[in-house]
């Protein structure tokens, strides 16, 4: 077994804390071993190409684990440099911001995949991941008003990696929500949308596909949502007045959507996406532009391991009980 | 006009632009006096409002400090440098104790008008500020206290070198500003512009700019989505991400070309890539659309591909049943019983086929270098060998014609070397083909020369030859597809004119080259150089002498014993040249026939003959007594292992196989023909048509020899002293006779200089006759040497005196009895004897007697000469006149 860690630098505030970990990966491992290598991410998307050609070089009879050291935007370049590869197996190692993923094995999982000699001959699963045009990601996938969000906040994050940022991201992110709330022409645009030979075409501000049930950093968007289940889902957020929308927000975030009657979820496996003005989209966080989308399962397509003793947890608690607003 | 328009539009504009600032100035000066005058009126001496002024003085310096901090835009740093401005004067004030809250004010309008860049406004501004606080500082300071003096002139300068200080930086920050923000309208416009795909990418590899055509690549509608995202984002395959991620992970310059799927439909680009320079980073990336360029390489290529293929074909199906038609001529060739007719039918058709697939030949292999696909296969090759091979296979092209043929290789020339034999033997199998075939007498010479260049050999081979030649013009299209000179003349020569095409590409591409001089009506000659790789082999050494200089053997008589008219034909066309009788037998019993009744220097016996083979001739003709010795080559197409030796055993004295080689005919009739028989090759002098010349004896050949070297002997000599004189009219006489003599013996060159020399002595050119006349003389004592060789050479050698003796006294008996035959028979002998210089002259005093008839005078010196005892040296002499008359019958085969 091979084991290749990508590790994005700008996850690592901390004078020294990339160190550490480098130091970590080496202990699990004998001195002079070479079943492992590491690689430090230098620009966005040059993972893919790192992880694939890595992969390519190893024999496909060897299982490669990879391991996404950072973010939920490595774990995402990971993904789709892995993906190809029937040998490979991918985890997260949560030095990021939100991490997102790894919530779906429960609130404080985080700290065990923080342990990497429990990562290294963790049992693996299958997962179902999200194929959207080009990409593929493996958590949730915001249109509209999250995409006009994560396009709006990119920068200020690029810019300001402080650790005392930190225990803000969220509200910054609410800030950011805020000013695309007064974007007319995300709040109010028409889609062509074919779910599973169904149209849904219409004018939503919000569209919100899931296959974990966490995001946001510390909300649970999609409480039903599970990795392995072969299904995603679907909350659509219909377009209506800017204070109606605005009072919805934090019961959409907090997973009790179904307050409102601006929303509505479904359960599908194929959807196609189209329409006239850009659509906004954020993959996981990463920000895309594009003028249609197709978004579709891919079931039990990947291996991801965890520590063993967690498996995905049941969010379906935090669903809302009771009836519509 | 335009010019004078735009200045005139330029003129206009600057006034306006001044009104503004006059009128904006006076509107400032207003407003700051007002602001004076109720500060003065209204606040002064009240320190809640100087207070106040001063702390928001400071909380604004304080906030325009954070933003700028935050947001370090050009934009906020004159406000930065206001902020600054105000603290150090807030800090004097509180350090005076005094507030001046309308300086607070002009330093935040200063800051302010930097920050709009509105420079003129602010020197103004500043300007009016400035002079008003000279007016004031001239005429109200002196009134004032000396602390209030004292405190206004710091506060003046304050607030003038806080102006000037923020208006110089803001300027500077504001013209870098300008310059960057026209440099990037400037890049904007290209990138709108261009039609190519340009994409700049910062240090993070997110898009920086992207030109129109690359954003529709990427399906963007709008630049500012696509600014920002990751460069790898605007690809949508994978194969595409990785390509491009490669490319940004190089820190030099990138060149390659890719396929993208655009649209559906494939295309190619040419991708460049490199770093920026400069602190910012980042990357540029061009990339080309090339697939037009492709298509119609690929669209060559498959024309190519086609073409080749299509060549194949045909070169199979041409050749299959050419193989047929040359294999089954071959097979009725060797037939004995068939007619002459039907066997000449079937040479032609084979000598047909061959030149058909020799054309074949050079149409694929020119196809083959067009479409590259001829390969320069080096391996070991004997260059001897090579040069031999090409030799022998090319001099048979000579047939009958009067062409001679040299062969001269340096000693130096290595004997193994690296290189494609078969495509050197190509390119000399062609200029010689070419050289024989334009060459219809004179000389044809092949020179093998080599030069060592460090690993290398550089392998030169020179044809020459006395052909037709070409113009310049001519030589310039020579190496043109299908060029063919002089159709008309030429129409029996065959060829499609691809030879030195082909060659010249052969050169090329073994990394040689060739250069081709001629002269029309004298001659071509042809220098390839090849770049060999050396073996550090030994030099090659002497090779074996390859030449076909045929001796003109006029007195030689031979016998061709054949049954077939057809070999006949070929051997009596092979042997006229060299102007031997010739008689033919049909068979054994005609051959012993005639040789029973003749004498002949070598008899060509056929081998297989019916009734009598040839065996049995020979056989028989060894057992006549006088014929013993008769030499008897062997003619025969039996040419396996140990028919040599079966000839030998049976009474031959040499062997010739069919097809005749003339190489070895000519050795074989070199050995066998006497020597008195032939007449000898003179450089410089054309023998055969001299020898016609001079009436086709050899008495009287020998004899114009003797006399022309006496006369140019004589001739030197007199040249030189007309020179000497110069005596120019004496000089033209004698070079006049000079060039009589050599049209005589057929010395075309020398004849052709002679008149050079002739017509310049006329005209007295020294100059000329200067430059010439040595190389003349040199010349011509060369061709009296070599005429001299050949008088010694056919001399009968006489050292014995008694039998001169013996001579005499036979000439004297005959004398005696004035018997004519007798005396004639014996002076002829006599001119033919080599005697000392005091013998010869003593005979010629004889012989010249008897010539004019006084034979009592000549009996007298008889008996003077007949008593010497004197030992006699040989030398030579000049021959005298014949007294006979000799003809000799030659059979002219035409």
């Amino acid at each position: 077994m091979k084991h290749f860690f990508v590790i994005n630098p700008h996850s690592f505030a901390v004078p020294g804390s990339i160190e550490k970990v480098l130091a970590e990966i080496e202990n699990c491992f004998s001195p002079g071993s070479e079943s492992y290598k590491t690689y430090v991410s230098c620009y966005p998307r040059d993972a893919i190409a790192a992880v694939h050609h890595h992969i390519q070089s190893i024999s496909p009879d060897e299982t490669v684990r990879v391991y996404a050291v950072g973010g939920d935007g490595i774990l995402f370049d990971c993904l789709n440099g892995m993906v190809d590869f029937p040998n490979a197996e991918l985890t997260n190692v949560p030095y990021g911001k939100a991490n997102d993923f790894v919530r779906a094995f429960g609130e404080n999982a985080r700290q065990e995949f923080l342990c990497i000699d429990k990562l290294i001959n963790a049992p693996s699963r299958l997962i179902d991941i999200i194929s959207c045009g080009s990409n593929y990601t493996i958590n949730q996938v915001g249109v509209g008003l999250e995409g006009e969000t994560t396009i709006n906040a990119a920068p200020f994050f690029r810019r300001s990696r402080s650790k005392f940022i930190k225990p803000f991201v969220g509200k910054i992110y609410t800030l950011y929500a805020m000013r695309s709330l007064l974007n007319k022409e995300v709040m109010n645009q028409e889609y062509q949308i074919l779910m599973d030979g169904e149209d849904l075409s219409g004018r939503y501000f919000n569209i919100k596909v899931a296959n974990g049930a966490c995001g946001g950093g510390d909300m649970v968007i999609n409480p039903y949502s599970k990795p392995n289940d072969g299904l995603l889902e679907v909350v659509f957020g219909k377009s209506d007045k800017l204070l109606k929308v605005l009072k919805s927000i934090g019961d959409f975030t907090s997973g009790h959507f179904e307050k409102h009657s601006i929303y509505s979820q479904r359960t599908f496996r194929k959807m196609e996406i189209k329409s006239n003005v850009p659509i906004r989209v954020q993959l996981d966080g990463e920000a895309f532009y594009t003028d249609e989308f197709k978004f579709e399962v891919v079931p039990q397509s990947v291996r991801f391991f965890a520590p063993a003793g967690l498996d995905f947890a049941d969010y379906s608690y935090r669903a809302y009980k009771g009836g519509k607003k | 006009m335009k010019l004078h328009k735009q200045n005139e539009i330029r003129s206009q504009e600057n006034l306006k632009e001044m009104r503004k600032v006059l009128f904006a100035g006076i509107a400032l000066f207003v407003f700051y006096s007002g602001l004076r005058f109720i500060e003065t009126t209204f606040f002064s001496g009240n320190q809640i409002i100087g207070y106040g002024a001063l702390g928001g003085g400071a909380t604004l310096s304080l906030i325009f400090l954070i933003v700028y901090f935050a947001y370090p835009h050009p934009t906020f740093f004159p406000l930065f440098m206001g902020s600054m401005a105000m603290v150090s004067f807030i800090a004097l004030s509180i350090y005076m104790k005094a507030i001046d809250f309308h300086y607070f004010v002009m330093l935040l309008v200063v800051s302010l008008l930097s920050s709009l860049k509105n420079f003129r406004l602010l020197a103004i501004y500043v300007a009016i500020n400035v002079s008003t606080s000279i007016f004031m500082f001239i005429f109200i300071t002196p009134r004032l206290e000396w602390l209030d003096s004292y405190r206004f002139f710091i506060q003046f300068m304050l607030f003038l070198y806080g102006s000037f200080f923020i208006l110089i930086q803001t300027r500077k920050v504001a013209d870098k500003e300008n310059r960057a923000e026209q440099a990037l309208l400037s890049f904007s416009s290209l990138l709108q512009s261009t039609p190519n795909y340009v994409l700049v990418t910062d240090s993070s590899n997110r898009v920086r700019y992207i030109s129109e055509p690359m954003l529709k690549l990427a399906h963007f509608v709008r630049r500012e989505f696509a600014v920002g995202q990751p460069l790898i984002d605007l690809f949508h395959e994978k194969t595409l991400k990785i390509m491009f991620a490669d490319i940004l992970n190089r820190d030099s310059l990138f060149e390659s070309l890719i396929k993208i799927n655009v649209d559906g439909e494939e295309r190619y680009f040419k991708v460049i890539s490199d770093k920026l320079t400069g602190t910012d980073g980042g990357k540029f990336i061009d990339i080309t659309d090339i697939t037009p360029l492709v298509e119609s390489r690929k669209a060559a290529e498959e024309a190519n591909a086609a073409k080749s293929k299509f060549l194949a074909t045909m070169s199979h199906e041409i050749r299959t049943p050419l193989n047929a038609i040359l294999g089954i001529s071959e097979i009725k060739l060797e037939r004995k019983n068939i007619t002459s007719e039907i066997k000449d039918s079937f040479q032609k058709i084979r000598n047909s086929g061959y030149t058909l697939l020799g054309i074949i030949n050079d149409i694929l292999d020119l196809s083959k270098i067009g479409t590259g696909k001829f390969e320069i296969i080096p391996i070991q090759y004997d260059p001897a060998s090579l040069i031999n091979d090409t030799v022998q296979l090319n001099i048979m092209r000579i047939g009958g014609r009067p062409i001679d043929f040299v062969l001269k290789v340096s000693e130096n020339l290595p004997s193994a070397l690296l290189g494609d034999e078969l495509r050197i033997k190509q390119v000399l199998n062609n200029l010689l083909s070419n050289a024989i075939k334009y060459t219809d007498k004179g000389k044809v010479t092949l020179e093998a020369n080599s030069q060592i260049e460090n690993d290398e050999v550089r392998l030169i081979f020179t044809v020459r030859d006395t052909g037709q030649g070409m113009a310049q013009e001519q030589v310039a299209k020579l190496f043109d597809d299908y060029s063919q000179f002089n159709k008309e003349a030429n129409r029996t020569k065959e060829g499609t004119g691809l030879g030195m095409s082909i060659v010249k590409n052969l050169v090329e591409l073994m990394n040689g080259k060739i250069t081709v001089e001629s002269e029309l009506g004298v001659g071509t000659t042809a220098i390839v150089e090849l770049m060999q790789e050396g073996l550090g082999a030994d030099a090659l050494g002497k090779m074996d002498k390859i030449e076909l200089v045929r001796d003109y053997m006029p007195f030689g008589k031979v016998l061709i014993v054949d049954d077939l008219e057809a070999n006949i034909f070929v051997a009596r066309g092979l042997l006229q040249f060299y102007g031997l009788k010739i008689e033919i037998a049909n068979s054994g019993f005609e051959a012993l026939d005639k040789i029973k009744g003749n004498e002949y220097d070598i008899v060509f016996m056929d081998h297989m003959m019916p009734e009598m083979d040839g065996v049995e001739t020979v056989k028989r003709i060894r057992e006549l007594d006088e014929h013993k010795n008769l030499p008897i080559v062997a003619l025969t197409a039996n040419a396996v292992s140990g028919t040599k030796e079966m000839f030998f055993a049976n009474g031959f004295n040499d062997f010739l196989s069919k097809p005749i080689d003339v190489l070895k005919l000519d050795a074989i009739l070199k050995k066998w023909i006497p020597q008195d028989k032939k007449i000898p090759e003179i450089e410089g002098i054309n023998v055969r048509d001299s020898f016609a010349t001079t009436g086709g004896t050899m008495e009287k050949y020998l004899k114009m020899l003797a006399i022309s070297h006496k006369d140019g002997l004589q001739k030197i000599e007199e040249m030189k002293v007309a020179l000497e004189n110069n005596n120019y009219p004496l000089y033209a006489t004698y070079v006049h006779a000079l060039k009589s003599m050599f049209a005589n013996i057929g010395v075309n060159k020398l004849s052709k200089t002679a008149t050079l020399l002739e017509a310049a002595a006329k005209q007295k050119d020294s100059a000329f006759i200067s430059a010439q006349n040595d190389i003349f003389l040199a010349d011509l004592q060369r061709l009296l040497s070599s005429i001299n060789k050949v008088l010694e050479n056919n001399l009968q050698h006489n050292t014995d005196f008694e039998s001169l003796k013996s001579e005499l006294l036979k000439l004297k008996e005959a004398l005696d009895i004035f018997d004519i035959a007798a005396i004639n028979e014996i002076a002829n002998n006599l001119q033919r004897w080599v005697h000392s210089a005091e013998v010869g002259a003593s005979v010629e005093g004889i012989l010249r007697h008897v010539l004019l008839g006084e034979y009592e005078e000549a009996k007298v010196k008889i008996y003077h000469l007949s008593n010497k005892k004197s030992p006699i040296n040989l030398c030579s002499m000049p021959l005298m006149f014949s007294l006979k008359k000799e003809s000799i019958e030659t059979t002219n085969l035409g």
